[in-house]
């Protein structure tokens, strides 16, 4: 479905104004691909490149080296206007409910923008599909007028991911969307994320950095230190067979392995 | 050592309490101890701590009723100078973010130094000398070199070893941490945890960790709390507590996090609904499964055993 062969990326950064910059290789050489209605989740600290490799394969950000498959077509060097079908199939989630949704637009203007753009709906249908994606997520169809302040933190990635699968996608990256919310809500939406999947059969590449979740959603894991993907295989192997040591010390980390210090 | 005797704090509007974002809570806290304070964002938590300083965020937040007796002497009732010298030297507050929690335009040396400056006479030459000290205990590297940088030249775990180096500069009896590895790495977390069960087992500190997270709780504390909607709604010695859950919130929070044991794939347990002020008696009314009409008219802090008490009616019947 999607697939990604030896991406790099490295960004200038100076620490100190006027003195040289030096460049840091947040991706170096990143190979994954994911199949049809698959769940891939990649596990790493922050500044692994996780959310690097996320937007590479969002085409938010340019790979320095590398190429990009999407059904067996190359996109890395489409133009802008040649992408609009990988646009409308591949669909983003992001960490942050609160930054995600415009404070502005009422949910009904959020949700119905994708499909202004992208479908040929009328006016009517546009409503009672947004209605009826409110419902597929938890929220009632009433809410669409509300504006997204009215909202809690979890009732907000719910919109976010009802306008990720409005346009019914094919591949969904969510990058850490459980990650600012609570406990309580976190399993919430973990259980929306898996009946979405189970309901639209999209692939999904899913970013955490726990791998208790990570673990609970997906078919397969990558393991992901300093830029690369030191570990990836199926979900169980991963935790029976571990071979790179950064992986056994994410496993000894967990809770559930640690002894009382 | 520290007594939180029904403490109420209220957010005013317009000269009137509007809302009690802490309601009734009791804590006690005994020397030499790791305590735990577990809730969600808007439970309370971070409020109970910040009146224990008697420090309000906000003017519009007031505490309208309760005793926080510290040694025996009431913080509510001291005056700006007498709170100043409890504040730092006798209870030290690590604030949530470690990565605003310094000032930026100034060193690491600069902002340790200040707290000598203020509560003690020091020369320039031994804070020095003591602030590399502090800095060592805490397992920075170059603890010389450490004093110079800015905050921004640090990561977020050496700037949160800095603050615990700040929290144990003058000696407190009793630290509050809140939140304090939320912002950090997994691997980097077990370490700030370590160094906690350091300040309390080796040094006899008090510490106060306030956190979301059961993960944290297992690991160092020694008892816990834990609130939902201004309410302590279950405490008891983390064994027991976590071992014998009672309240559904406790236990729904238990839950609701995939073990590495769990069914890959299953949907998970949940609580339902949001955290909202509940209509109701009981702050957990609305999202609970085995609430009745008796739980809209009362509840009971029934107590399990010394160390276990939890407040729900329904407990008795459990």
């Amino acid at each position: 479905m999607l697939r990604c062969q030896n991406i790099k990326k490295c960004f200038e950064i100076s620490k100190q104004p006027f003195k040289p910059k030096f460049k840091i290789e947040a991706l170096k050489g990143i190979n994954l691909s994911i199949s049809e209605n698959e769940i891939v989740g990649i596990v790493g600290e922050s500044g692994s490149g996780k959310s690097t490799l996320a937007k590479i394969l969002l085409l938010l950000a340019k790979p320095d080296e590398g190429k990009i498959f999407y059904k067996e077509t190359e996109i890395t060097n489409k133009k802008y206007s040649e992408l609009t079908f990988f646009r409308k199939e591949v669909q983003a989630v992001f960490q942050d409910p609160y930054s995600s949704l415009n404070p502005r637009l009422p949910i009904i203007d959020t949700l119905t923008e994708p499909l202004k753009l992208y479908s040929k709906l009328s006016k009517r249908d546009v409503i009672q599909k947004v209605g009826e994606m409110l419902e597929k997520v938890g929220l009632s169809p009433e809410d669409m007028y509300k504006y997204p302040h009215e909202f809690s933190g979890g009732q907000r990635q719910r919109i976010n991911i009802a306008r990720a699968i409005i346009l019914n996608p094919t591949v969904l990256i969510a990058d850490e969307p459980v990650s600012s919310l609570d406990v309580s809500i976190q399993a919430q939406v973990i259980n929306l994320f898996l009946e979405l999947q189970r309901l639209y059969k999209f692939s999904m590449i899913f970013i955490s950095h726990d791998l208790r979740i990570v673990r609970h959603i997906s078919d397969k894991i990558a393991v992901m230190y300093q830029g690369k993907i030191v570990e990836f295989g199926e979900c169980e192997k991963i935790f029976t067979h571990t071979t790179h040591p950064y992986t056994k010390s994410l496993i000894t980390a967990l809770p559930e392995n640690q002894v009382d210090v | 050592m520290l007594d939180v005797i029904s403490l109420k704090v209220a957010l005013f509007e317009k000269g009137f309490p509007k809302k009690l974002l802490v309601n009734d809570v009791n804590l006690n806290i005994a020397p030499a101890t790791i305590i735990a304070l577990v809730g969600e964002s808007g439970s309370g938590k971070s409020l109970t701590a910040y009146s224990i300083l008697n420090l309000m965020p906000s003017d519009n937040l007031k505490i309208i009723n309760g005793k926080i007796l510290f040694k025996g002497q009431n913080i509510l009732q001291l005056n700006n100078d007498q709170l100043r010298k409890v504040r730092g030297a006798e209870i030290f507050m690590i604030p949530q973010e470690p990565l605003t929690a310094l000032n930026p335009v100034l060193t690491v040396g600069e902002q340790i130094g200040e707290l000598f400056k203020y509560h003690t006479n020091l020369s320039s030459k031994e804070m020095n000398e003591r602030s590399i000290s502090l800095l060592e205990k805490v397992k920075l590297n170059n603890p010389a070199e450490r004093l110079k940088s800015y905050p921004h030249q640090l990561s977020g775990g050496e700037r949160q070893r800095v603050l615990i180096a700040m929290s144990i500069a003058l000696n407190p009896s009793l630290i509050i941490a809140d939140e304090p590895t939320t912002a950090l790495d997994v691997s980097i977390q077990s370490g700030i945890l370590q160094l906690f069960s350091k300040i309390q087992s080796e040094m006899g500190k008090s510490v106060i960790i306030i956190t979301h997270d059961f993960g944290i709780v297992r690991k160092v504390a020694q008892y816990i709390y834990v609130m939902y909607g201004g309410k302590i709604v279950e405490e008891g010695e983390k064994d027991e507590l976590l071992n014998n859950p009672i309240h559904p919130y406790t236990i729904g929070l238990l839950k609701s996090v995939p073990s590495i044991n769990s069914i890959p794939k299953t949907p998970l347990p949940m609580i339902k609904g949001y955290a909202e002020k509940s209509k109701h008696f009981c702050p957990f009314f609305e999202r609970c499964d085995l609430s009745d009409a008796i739980c809209k008219e009362e509840f009971q802090q029934v107590r399990l055993s010394e160390k276990h008490s939890v407040l729900c009616t329904k407990a008795i019947k459990c």
